[in-house]
């Protein structure tokens, strides 16, 4: 008996013309691994969302959804709670109560289980999940990674058979993210519990699954193992292609005929065997590479022995960070979470005042500036949030909020434009996409005409498209410097021009994106992490295949 | 079903206010400590509302709403503690009767304060602060349902948000200052110290009028806008 | 956060009634005795659970308590024995002022006792002892508890990344305004992906039932069966008219001669001091453990 039969399934949002799924067919067994995947907006998440009945969409629908051949709409309110498991994005939201105890048997009460069984399942639960440290805490003492586990866990706790998740790792730190993953995979294995789930971080899960599903404008395009699914979205030559693991895309980029490399284990292997390593010189080992440039006279931004503390008795969190960004340069800083790196952004741009230290902007001190001026036309901020730059009821409204001393409204059409959100001006700021969201949060920044611009986090939760279309459009914008501080690895090895790792308060070097990655030999990209026993300093994908190309 | 429920929790009110009313009159007979009674009385007044709430079963959208506009009322009350002039609390928790009905308004008004004075200290004037702004997020309600109250009047609603407090709100909590003071002043009649409270009354009143006349509109708008979107 | 006393971890709703009666007990006692024992007993007991910090608050009652005895003869004139007269005849009596010693102390001990029970009945616990009488309300107070330091951390992000865009109005008035429109959009959006969540969590499914990290032991059903047996000795004092005390026009209290008073009285000094012992011997106790490690 399939665990959930999907027939013929259309669906059209109310007032949209275009079907949001168009005629899916897909079996799911039990004890699967299901992996789905698809830009943003190809209707993954309203395909997950209609295997559970209190979050699906109202809007116009034909064909149905079976779970062990009852139609989905049909299952008991207490059935489809206690059988289907769904985690969502944000960690944060999803939390109801404030202790971390009560959260793990919210569930449980609902499903109105006696004291005893409860206490015994949210043992189980603790225990399996390693929550009993702080089982006592209040929610919000918690780290977004030990979040989601907790809302993991509090839905494990109701022994579902399916675990639905909707990209559950979007807002999490690469380690919290890869723990959660693992999580996930043991769950599967150790529970035999079904997972259903989409997810950008493709790196990590497409060897974990059974079944890959490819979603493109609300239809399935390719559906099956792994390689066999990479084979097929090569042969049509999909974008999707794109955002493969990287083993998976040097290989098809190299063209190369041994069997597919998934895992960055398989890919080194792989390449030995693909370039007959053995005993022969390779023609060229290593890529060109910018030299450092030298350290500017007027560098844009100069911070010099920063240090902070939140509190007059807590401990330092920037220890003397320096640093210095070149005009017109793409400056990327990296590293751990909670080593002051957000910390060090708002030093910089004077919203925390460090005690000790000197921040010069354009080679005037901080201090110097009078208020309100640093902001207009030196300095910009783009939060980690975009929403929190959110106040109007339109975008329109939101981006005409800036206007005021020198922005017309022509500018603002010109940045809309820019900005790809024209089409989105007389929508609500909440009803639209999370990437158009972060797009309106940057022309809103934008018009303020920064010189500099920081970026915290700008790529969380986006996926690769998103972040092409982002990089695009700074891009295009001349002598802007930009600042970001990032989780994000391969993007700033594709993008950034010097890459600084902070570490423990300060930052401990700086070096040119591919010198600083090909470096490192655990923080850096998976294409160099899997082909430096070859190659002296790849460290894209595209690095790889060049050289692979010239060595063949 | 509607017009029901909220009669019965106004025949409490006024059975409240009635008792007290004769506790301040046996006042000047006896020498007791009417406080522990009272402050009893109030905490019974606020049981039907409670129950009320209880009864209705309320849908998950419906209680994270309550919840959400009172963490807000709360957050609001400590975060702009330093502007001056603004006292935004009274002012939401009559924003959360009117979106959400008179009950919801008593429930957000009540937890808000209880929530807020774990900030700051709780004392034996909790329960009725607890049913003070209780009372104001009810009536405010009741208001809305009567079509007084309302976005679209911001100058009406300012004016009734004043009064509340002035009339209801400040009143109540004086009652409260006058049972914990009873005997300490020697013999203070209740009326004086109504009319001690008044101005400071009237300046509450004036900020949440401020409040609402600004907040009203722009905030019903959005729980509207929300109310639709989801269907709730 | 440091490890709670042995008071506060007995069961919420034993804490709970303690409480309620020391409050009760402290205000329906017009008697000079038990006034200044609770008084005394409230604010050991409150440096006991709060530490050096608990200076600070008594630091600001004792002086209010004086005040306020000193108040009540200015406002009352009755009593027979005047000590001095002021402002051409005004008389400030010794009954008087006994009396507002009395009711200063009071007023004192209750504000404080307040304050411990603030420290020992979080609000976690207070849910637990009524949260199976009103479900839902408690539910609303436990979302409201985890949302208001997570809306605060938010109110400081908006504040500051408007800051930074020096977008906005000048006004403070109308800033603040836009921030908590901001942060309303914001917190209803959330709040409708939390109610989803709940609802993928089966609320409203039928009966709920309840899960508490507290339950019952020996101890709490001793230290139960404690102060019922000491409110009963109280109250079997005040029926007998062992706790009488008038004040005005002359002072006639009752004392050591009457068997009731007494009984009441010890009754009285163990209930106000049941935390400290608890904690005390609970203290001495790990001494000796200790020191045999």
């Amino acid at each position: 008996m399939a665990l959930f039969e999907i027939k013929d399934l259309t669906f059209c949002y109310p007032v949209r013309e275009r079907e949001a799924l168009t005629g899916i067919n897909l079996t799911i067994e039990q004890g699967e691994y299901i992996t789905i995947c698809g830009k943003s907006g190809s209707g993954k998440t309203t395909l997950l969302r209609h295997l559970k009945p209190p979050v699906t969409p109202k809007g116009k629908k034909s064909g149905e959804v079976l779970f062990e051949e009852t139609p989905v709409e049909d299952l008991d309110l207490r059935t489809q709670a206690a059988s289907i498991g769904y985690v969502m994005q944000n960690p944060d939201n999803q939390v109801v109560t404030d202790k971390v105890w009560h959260e793990l048997a919210f569930g449980l009460e609902s499903l109105g289980y006696d004291t005893r069984t409860i206490r015994l399942k949210v043992a189980e639960m603790a225990s399996y999940f390693g929550i009993q440290d702080w089982f006592y805490k209040n929610v919000n003492e918690l780290s977004g990674g030990q979040k989601q586990l907790l809302n993991l866990a509090s839905i494990m706790a109701m022994q579902p058979k399916v675990l639905i998740c909707d990209e559950p790792t979007s807002q999490l730190d690469p380690i919290a993210a890869s723990d959660f993953l693992q999580t996930i995979k043991k769950i599967n294995l150790e529970l035999g519990t079904t997972i259903i789930m989409t997810e950008h971080r493709l790196e990590e899960v497409f060897h974990a699954s059974d079944r890959v599903v490819v979603m493109e404008k609300g239809k399935i395009v390719a559906c099956g193992t792994p390689r066999l699914v990479g084979d097929m979205l090569k042969k049509e030559n999909s974008d999707m292609a794109a955002a493969l693991p990287a083993p998976m895309q040097i290989y098809y980029g190299v063209g190369s005929r041994l069997e597919c490399p998934l895992t960055v284990r398989e890919g080194r292997s792989w390449l030995e065997r693909e370039l007959k390593t053995e005993g022969k010189a390779l023609k060229r080992d290593r890529l060109e590479e910018p030299d450092m440039p030298e350290e500017s006279e007027k560098p844009a931004i100069k911070a010099k022995e920063l240090w902070y503390r939140y509190s007059k008795e807590g401990a330092d969190v920037l220890k003397g960070a320096s640093i210095s960004v070149p005009k017109g340069s793409f400056y990327a800083i990296v590293g751990g979470n909670g080593t002051g790196k957000s910390t060090f952004l708002k030093s910089i741009c004077g919203i925390l005042k460090p005690y000790n230290g000197k921040v010069i902007i354009d080679g005037k001190p901080l201090g110097k500036y009078k208020k309100g001026e640093l902001f207009q036309g030196h300095l910009a901020m783009l939060p980690q949030d975009p929403q929190s730059l959110f106040v109007k009821k339109t975008v329109r409204e939101e981006l005409l909020e800036m206007v005021h001393g020198g922005v017309s409204e022509n500018e603002v059409d010109a940045m809309a434009e820019k900005c790809l959100i024209s089409h989105l001006l007389d929508k609500h700021p909440y009803d639209i996409s999370g990437g158009e969201q972060q797009r309106t949060a940057l022309a809103k920044v934008l018009l303020t005409k920064p010189s500099i611009l920081l970026m915290d986090e700008p790529t969380k939760g986006m996926d690769n498209y998103f972040k092409q279309s982002l990089v695009s459009i700074l891009r295009e914008l001349e002598d802007l410097t930009i600042l970001m501080v990032s989780h994000d690895i391969e993007f700033c090895a594709r993008y950034a021009d010097i890459v600084s790792m902070f570490f423990d308060g300060g930052v401990i070097t700086t070096n040119t994106a591919r010198r600083f990655f090909s470096g490192n030999s655990f923080y850096t990209t998976s294409a160099n992490r899997m082909s430096r026993h070859i190659f002296a300093n790849a460290v894209t994908e595209e690095d790889v295949i060049t050289l692979c190309r010239e060595n063949q | 079903m509607q017009g029901k429920s909220v009669k019965r929790p106004i025949g409490y009110i006024v059975m409240l206010l009635f008792t007290i009313i004769v506790l301040l009159t046996f006042w000047r007979l006896g020498n007791g400590r009417y406080y522990l009674f009272a402050t009893l009385l109030i905490i019974g007044g606020m049981l039907p509302f409670i129950l009320g709430f209880e009864k209705k079963k309320p849908q998950a959208g419906e209680i994270v709403l309550v919840s959400v506009m009172s963490a807000f009322a709360v957050v609001a009350r400590m975060a702009f503690s330093f502007v001056p002039h603004f006292k935004p609390l009274a002012g939401i928790v009559m924003i959360t009767g009117m979106a959400f009905g008179p009950t919801a308004g008593f429930i957000s008004g009540m937890l808000s304060l209880f929530v807020s004075n774990l900030a700051f200290a709780q004392g034996p004037w909790t329960p009725w602060q607890m049913f003070a702004f209780g009372i104001a997020g009810f009536v405010a309600g009741i208001m809305y349902e009567k079509k007084i109250m309302n976005e679209n009047k911001r100058v009406v609603t300012a004016l009734f948000g004043f009064l509340i407090v002035l009339l209801i709100v400040g009143p109540l909590l004086d009652t409260s200052t006058f049972f914990l003071m009873d005997g300490m002043m020697g013999d203070i009649t209740p009326w004086a110290i109504y009319l001690s409270g008044l101005p400071v009354n009237a300046v509450d009143g004036a900020a949440t009028a401020i409040t609402l006349l600004i907040l009203c509109k722009p905030f019903m708008e959005r729980i509207n806008r929300i109310k639709l979107k989801y269907d709730i | 956060m440091s490890r709670e006393k042995k008071f506060a971890t007995y069961n919420p709703i034993v804490c709970f009634v303690y409480f309620a009666g020391t409050i009760v007990i402290s205000m329906l006692t017009m008697h000079p005795a038990p006034a200044l024992i609770s008084l005394v007993m409230a604010a050991i007991c409150y440096i006991n659970i709060h530490g050096r910090d608990a200076f600070k608050l008594i630091g600001v009652m004792l002086p209010i308590c004086v005040l306020l005895a000193l108040a009540n003869p200015v406002f009352n004139t009755r009593g027979d024995t005047v000590l001095f007269t002021y402002m051409g005849g005004r008389m400030f009596t010794l009954e008087a002022l006994y009396y507002g010693i009395v009711l200063a102390a009071m007023f004192v001990s209750v504000i404080i006792w307040f304050f411990v029970y603030h420290k020992v009945m979080t609000a976690d616990k207070l849910l637990y002892v009524f949260g199976g009488l009103v479900p839902t309300v408690g539910l609303v107070l436990s979302m409201i508890l985890r949302l208001v330091p997570y809306y605060g951390n938010h109110i400081k992000n908006i504040s500051a990344v408007r800051k930074a865009m020096s977008c906005g109005s000048e006004d403070k008035t109308m800033e603040t305004a836009n921030i908590m429109l901001a942060m309303l959009s914001w917190s209803l959006e959330e709040g409708i992906v939390t109610s989803d969540s709940m609802k993928c969590r089966g609320y409203g499914c039928g009966k709920r039932s309840r899960f508490s990290v507290y339950s019952f032991k020996a101890g709490d059903i001793l230290f139960m069966l404690w102060i019922i047996v000491l409110i009963l000795c109280i109250i079997m004092c005040k029926a007998k008219k062992g706790l009488e005390a008038v004040f005005l026009p002359h002072i006639n209290i009752s004392g050591v001669d009457n068997g009731y008073f007494v009984m009441g009285l010890v009754a009285m000094v163990l209930y106000f001091s049941t935390p400290i012992l608890i904690n005390v011997t609970e203290a001495v106790k790990w001494h000796f453990l200790k020191s045999r490690i």
